[in-house]
């Protein structure tokens, strides 16, 4: 279990908790059940890379405690 | 300047046309290609030439918003506001399937609920294939009835949230629609004949729903003789007023200590507010805000969300 903060720099920040093996479209799903937007409206961005929704966590090297973006689409 | 609304239009539920599609999106389509160099100057009939050019039905695409030219073309409508009449041309051409979807989606964005009742249904018969593009970018084969239904039906059809329609049954009731009548009705009455001969067990059936009503009546009286009974807050209070109007109930004020009594009421108000405020911490403490804006969640919360979205609990 990992936990990860997502953070959209306009006072949203949460800290969620998931699986290594799950994929970038599960994790939306738990952020948006917890910051209360849709999932297929969030966007999570490191610096210029967008992470897509059926990549998991593992292959994308996201560990516990990273920082990611939030934008909105 | 290429992006404002045409002068003359009627706004549409109170606002700019245009403001029918996110703003987000609006300005992903402002941005693209597409836009720029196909919708630059279009007037209905340059319009409809681009439109018979469309070859799939989709929203957004991709991680970084592309959207896609169906989208484009509609902003592109909602900007210069076709008449009604170029709408129902659209929707009534049988030979490209594309236009008529773009018509139909065009027409349940901006249109009245009867309007669409009306004019969509008659497309509910039409069972082409479809071309329709996911949101990773991938296509799918769907159907023009499949998409129909969805625009009557979904709150979200190709990213763009749809406006709110009346139900059918309320147009009915109110004699402007008359009952939906499909197609397939011969084709059911007849399926439903022959099963009825091979099980031989017709008459359950009309039964089953009048028994229901009835006890669902009682369990309502029921419960709503349960719920007026009033909760803890005012039970105290109840106590100790009594509604009669003859002079021996009412209190008598030479009688009375009022500081006593005061006192005894702050101390029971007090013992009464800490009691319920432990309450609530107890119970509502470790699990309030849930669903609104929530910092962090247990692990037991978690993964209570997972199971409701169908994910596998945390390792």
């Amino acid at each position: 279990m990992i936990e990860i903060t997502v953070n959209d720099r306009l006072g949203k920040k949460v800290r969620v908790k998931c699986n290594e093996d799950d994929t970038i479209g599960d994790l939306k799903k738990l952020i948006a059940a917890q910051t209360g937007t849709r999932w297929d409206k969030i966007v999570l961005k490191k610096w210029y890379t967008i992470y897509k929704d059926h990549i998991s966590l593992e292959d994308y090297e996201i560990h516990d405690g990273m920082n990611l973006e939030l934008y909105y689409q | 300047m290429a992006n404002r609304t045409v002068k003359d239009a009627h706004t549409i539920k109170g606002t700019n046309p245009q403001y029918l599609i996110e703003k987000i999106i609006r300005s992903r389509i402002y941005d693209c290609k597409y836009w720029k160099e196909e919708c630059f100057a279009l007037s209905a009939e340059l319009l409809v030439d681009k439109a018979m050019e469309l070859r799939y039905v989709a929203g957004v695409y991709a991680g970084n918003i592309k959207p896609s030219p169906f989208l484009c073309l509609t902003l592109k409508m909602l900007q210069i506001q076709p008449e009604k009449d170029i709408i129902i041309e659209f929707i009534k051409n049988e030979d490209f399937k594309y236009v008529r979807a773009l018509g139909a989606f065009y027409l349940r964005l901006t249109g009245t609920a009867l309007d669409c009742y009306k004019y969509l249904e008659p497309l509910l018969n039409d069972y082409r294939g479809i071309r329709m593009q996911r949101r990773d970018g991938k296509f799918e084969l769907s159907h023009m009835d499949e998409l129909i239904d969805s625009l009557l039906r979904d709150e979200r059809v190709c990213d763009v949230i749809m406006p709110r329609i009346q139900k059918r049954h309320i147009l009915e009731e109110m004699n402007e629609l008359d009952p939906r009548v499909s197609v397939l009705e011969d084709d059911l009455e007849d399926a439903e004949s022959s099963s009825e001969e091979e099980e031989g067990e017709a008459p359950p059936e009309p039964v089953k729903p009048q028994e229901n009503r009835d006890s669902n009546r009682e369990h309502r009286k029921r419960r709503d003789r349960v719920d007026r009974r009033d909760r803890d807050g005012s039970r105290e209070r109840k106590r100790r007023r009594s509604r009669s109007r003859s002079r021996e109930r009412r209190p008598r004020h030479r009688s009375r200590d009022r500081d006593r009594e005061n006192s005894r009421r702050d101390a029971r108000d007090r013992s009464r507010d800490r009691h319920r405020r432990d309450h609530r911490e107890r119970n509502g403490g470790g699990s309030g805000g849930r669903g609104g804006n929530k910092d962090e969640m247990s692990v037991d919360e978690t993964n209570k969300l997972r199971a409701s979205l169908g994910l596998a609990p945390l390792k």
